[in-house]
Formats: C-alpha cells, structure tokens, sequence
C-alpha cells in the first residue's frame, strides 16, 4: 500500500500541475482578450534602461510588432487590426528607431504594413524620414518617402527631394531617376526636373555611365519642350492678362516660334487648368 | 612579482574548477542557436540582429562572470578567512589584491574568448546563409566592441574590489557592484535627458543636473565602451575613440585598485 501511494502521489501532483498551468494560461489568454493593453514605454525610458543593450532591446521590440501582426493573420474580425492597435504598432516602431535609429526592419516593415494596409501614410514617412536621414547610404528608404509622397500624398516637390536624394545614392538608378523628374513636372516645377535631368547627365558622363543616359536624354528633351511652350504661356499671360486657350493660340500670337516635337512621339496640349501635358505622358507611343 | 604570478594563476585554476568555464560553455551553445534562430526571424537586417545578440550575450555573461564569479572569489575569501592563509605568507597585501585581480580577469578573458568564438561561429553560419544582409558586415568592428565590452567588465570587476576592500560581507560587495553597473551604463542617458530640456530653457533641478554630472565622474562611464550599435551596422568608429576609452577604462581600474590596495593595507581582521 505504502509503495502504491509513493508511485500514485507523484503521479497526482504532476496531474495537478498540469491541471493548474491550463487553467492559468486559459485565464491568462482571458485576461489579454478583455484588458488589451496596448502600451509602450516612453523611448527615453528605454534607452536608459536598456542598460548599454539598446540594439537589443529595438530588436526585441521589432519582433513584438512583429509577431503581433502575425497573430492578427488569423483572426476574424472586421477590420482585422484595430485603429488603435495600428497606432501602438507605429509608436513601438518609432520607439525601436529610436533605440537604434540605424535599423532596417522598422522601416520596412513601416513601409509595407503601415502605409499600404492601414493607409497611414503620414506617420510611416515621419518615421521613414528619420531612417533616410540617420541611413545615408541606404537608397530604398528615401525612395519610400518619395514613392510614398507622390503616389499617396500628391507632394510632388517632396517626392522629387527624396526620389532625386535615392537617385544620387544609387549611383544613377534610372527608375528613380525618372520618377524623381516625374514628381518635378507633376509639382509644376518642370526647371527643376530639367535641371536635374541636365545633372544627372553630367554626372553619368563624369562617371563613364552609358547606360540609360539616352533615356535620360530623351525626358530632358521633353521636359525642355514643355518648359519652352510653359515660358511662351506665361508671356501671353503677361500680355493679354489672361491665360491661352491652347497652344495654337500660342503659335496665332507668335508668343511660340514652332510646336515643339514630342520625342516620345506624342502631342503636346494644355490641360483645363493651363498646365503644359503630352498626350505620350513621356513613354514612347507605338504608331 | 613571482608571488603575483602565482596567486594569479592560483585564482584562474581556482575559477576553472569552479566550474564556471563549463557553464559558459553550454551557455555559449545554446546561445550560439538562439541567436541563429532569432536573427533569422528577420526581414532584412540579420546581421545587425544576429550581431546584437551576440555582442549583447557577451555583455550578459560577462556581467555573470563579475558578479557572482569574480567579486566572489575575492570577497569570499574574506569572508570565509581563508585570505588569513595567503596573509600569513610572506606577502603584501597589495600584491595580494593584484594578483587576485590579474587572476580573476585572465578568467574572464578566457571565457569570454571561447563564447566570441562561438558567437563568432554563429554569425559566420548566418553570413553563409544571407550573404546579401551582410555587405556592410566588418569583423574589425565586432572585434573592437568585444574588446572594449571587456575592458569595461574589467572596469565594473575593480570596482567591485574597491568595495571587497573595506565591506565584511560578500553580498554587501556584490550589490554595490551591480549598483554601480546599473548607474555607470545609464549615467550618461540620464544626463543626456536632463540636459535636453535645460539647454532649450526649460526648468531642471540644477541640483538634480549637477548630481548626475558627479555620478558621470565617480562612476565609470560604461557608455564610452558600447560601440555596439556601431559594430552591429558596420558604421565607421575611429581608432582614436578606441584607444581613448581603453585609455580611461585602464585609468579608472588602476585608481580603483590603487584605492582598493590602499583601504585594504589598513584593514584590521579581528
């Protein structure tokens, strides 16, 4: 009897443990669904308390919003992440760079989710602004800030500073290079695309850079043709007092020379608003 | 200078068998997968990752080897009076206290040198795997943040033999040393947000500020020896700012021992 109750009761007592650690870790789980509680500390806090391990500790907050957002794939909910909790996600990564300005992951994760999921725009850029700044070599975090200003924000001088500053640290990538004279043109400062188009120039021949230099070539030839009928308008307007009703009129008054050509193939036109347009928007047309 | 060699090597071979090294040395495996495991949870910056977790486990053991290894192995013997054993012997006391010190620290460079070995082998296993991450990489900078991680656990080490000197029990020594630790690494965080506010002219405690200035100076500036983040992105430190913080680190642990040496030389055992 005596050797049954030795072998029976470590046997129960592991049974009761186990009992107990479910029904913590259910009351636990209880717990998180009613209280929520999203809070980070302030990031001064943090810094001094990390104690010297400030990498570390932005680390290890990167992965809480990481893992955090992967724990919201599963659920069920509509909307699926909560405005709040977009909000906390956004402070802990503002929090994580300002442990350690110089990582990545926030950034890009600020990027992927932040800006295309939940549409905050605005604070991902804050934050992408600072990563651009303390990252001087990094060309994909200015690029973001430029992408992120023209396509969502419409800030077409500010994208063109970021897209033209991705530009320079990739060394001449021509997709930013072209975007960032998109953004230009769009802000209605075409002497500002053409005067970086005519930069990028020289610096790719100072370089020896061939390639793309005729691509380059054939936007600042566009973007000089409508710079020159831009010019032409804004001496009729000075003239007349009013704005032209096309370019024709442009040619009628002799305020123009000659149509300029489109080297993309296309025509140029006023829109409704007065601003100079091609018909080709600066890609080659097919004939 | 032959006494302080051997009670030197005498308190290495003391910590071997303590088995401490041991410890490290599963410590330093598991630790070696963590950190493969966790830095490859990352999106894009596994290197930093896998670079932080390794300087920041070298941080973490070493402070273990500090606190419970090294001031112990000091104070203890105070405590234990097996120190009257060596007092008998023809030898000063400040001998004494410097070869304990030089023995205790050859512990601890040589456990932290097999776990940078094994920290080492992680991020090469990483760099292996995502050689892309790793372009702006640079061994020399992670070997200068191990190095300067030692040089101020030697720092916190000294100072923890000031207070062997003259407190009577080991734990008494053991928790104005983590004091110490704990005030020396965040010291220069805490002035920095005082003098924030003050220099844009809003009201701080110049009582406050001028206490945080003087903790900056009696406790060791631990701050000069993180260039972990530097090491972690591969950002340039220059070798001037090494040899400095070496410089100071050296500087503070000498006036910490001559002070040790000296209170020590006038301690009365019952």
């Amino acid at each position: 009897m005596k050797r049954l109750l030795q072998l029976i009761c470590p046997l129960l007592l592991v049974l009761i443990l186990l009992l107990a650690h479910n029904l913590a870790t259910q009351m636990q789980k209880q717990l998180r669904k009613t209280s929520d509680i999203l809070y980070t500390p302030p990031a001064d806090f943090l810094k001094i308390s990390s104690l010297g391990n400030k990498g570390l500790f932005s680390d290890y907050l990167f992965l809480k919003v990481y893992t955090f957002y992967g724990g919201t794939l599963n659920r069920n909910s509509k909307p699926r992440i909560r405005n709040e909790e977009w909000e906390w996600m956004i402070n802990v990564l503002h929090n994580a760079t300002e442990l350690d300005p110089f990582f990545l992951d926030p950034y890009y994760f600020a990027n992927a989710f932040l800006v295309w999921e939940a549409g905050m725009v605005k604070e991902s850029n804050l934050l992408l602004e600072k990563g651009s700044r303390k990252r001087e070599w990094d060309q994909l975090l200015p690029f973001y800030v430029g992408f992120n200003c023209y396509y969502f924000l419409n800030d077409g001088l500010k994208a063109f500073r970021f897209l033209s500053e991705a530009s320079r640290r990739s060394g001449g990538n021509q997709l930013y290079e072209s975007l960032a004279a998109r953004a230009a043109y769009n802000a209605d400062k075409t002497e500002f695309a053409i005067s970086y188009l005519e930069d990028r120039i020289r610096d790719a021949e100072l370089h020896g850079r061939k390639a793309g230099v005729a691509d380059i070539a054939k936007r600042l030839e566009s973007m000089k043709a409508m710079r020159e009928i831009e010019l032409a308008a804004e001496s009729y307007r000075k003239v007349f007092g009013r704005r032209p009703a096309d370019i024709a009129e442009l040619l009628e008054k002799k305020m123009l020379g000659s149509m300029p050509s489109d080297p993309y193939g296309g025509f140029f036109y006023m829109d409704s608003n007065g601003r100079v347009r091609t018909t080709s928007d600066m890609r080659s047309v097919k004939k | 200078m032959k006494a302080l060699f051997s009670l030197a090597a005498i308190t290495f071979k003391e910590g071997i068998r303590s088995r401490t090294v041991y410890g490290i040395l599963i410590f330093a495996i598991f630790l070696m997968f963590l950190n493969v495991m966790i830095s490859g949870m990352m999106m894009q910056d596994v290197a930093k990752v896998a670079v932080d977790m390794a300087l920041s486990s070298l941080n973490f053991v070493g402070l273990l080897l500090v606190f419970f290894a090294g001031v112990n192995l000091f104070s203890k013997d105070i405590e234990r009076k097996t120190i009257y054993m060596v007092l008998a012997r023809p030898i000063s006391r400040s001998r004494y206290i410097l070869g304990k010190f030089a023995g205790i620290s050859a512990i601890i460079v040589f456990s932290l040198a097999i776990l940078a070995i094994f920290e080492s082998a992680s991020i090469v296993i990483m760099k292996n795997g995502y050689p892309a991450q790793f372009l702006r990489f640079s061994w020399s900078a992670l070997f200068f943040s191990f190095l300067l991680t030692l040089i101020s656990l030697i720092v916190v080490l000294s100072t923890g033999f000031l207070f062997a000197s003259f407190s009577s029990t080991s734990f008494i020594t053991l928790v104005l040393s983590i004091v110490t630790y704990l005030i020396g690494s965040s010291a220069n965080e805490v002035k920095a947000l005082l003098e924030v506010p003050h220099d844009i002219g809003e009201r701080t405690s110049p009582l406050l500020l001028y206490c945080v200035k003087a903790a900056c100076y009696i406790f060791p500036n631990l701050s000069l020896f993180d260039i972990k983040t530097e090491a972690a992105h591969g950002l340039f430190v220059p070798l001037s700012y090494i040899l400095s913080s070496i410089f100071y680190g050296i500087l503070y642990s000498f006036v910490m021992l001559s002070l040790s040496c000296i209170i020590f030389k006038r301690r009365e055992f019952p």
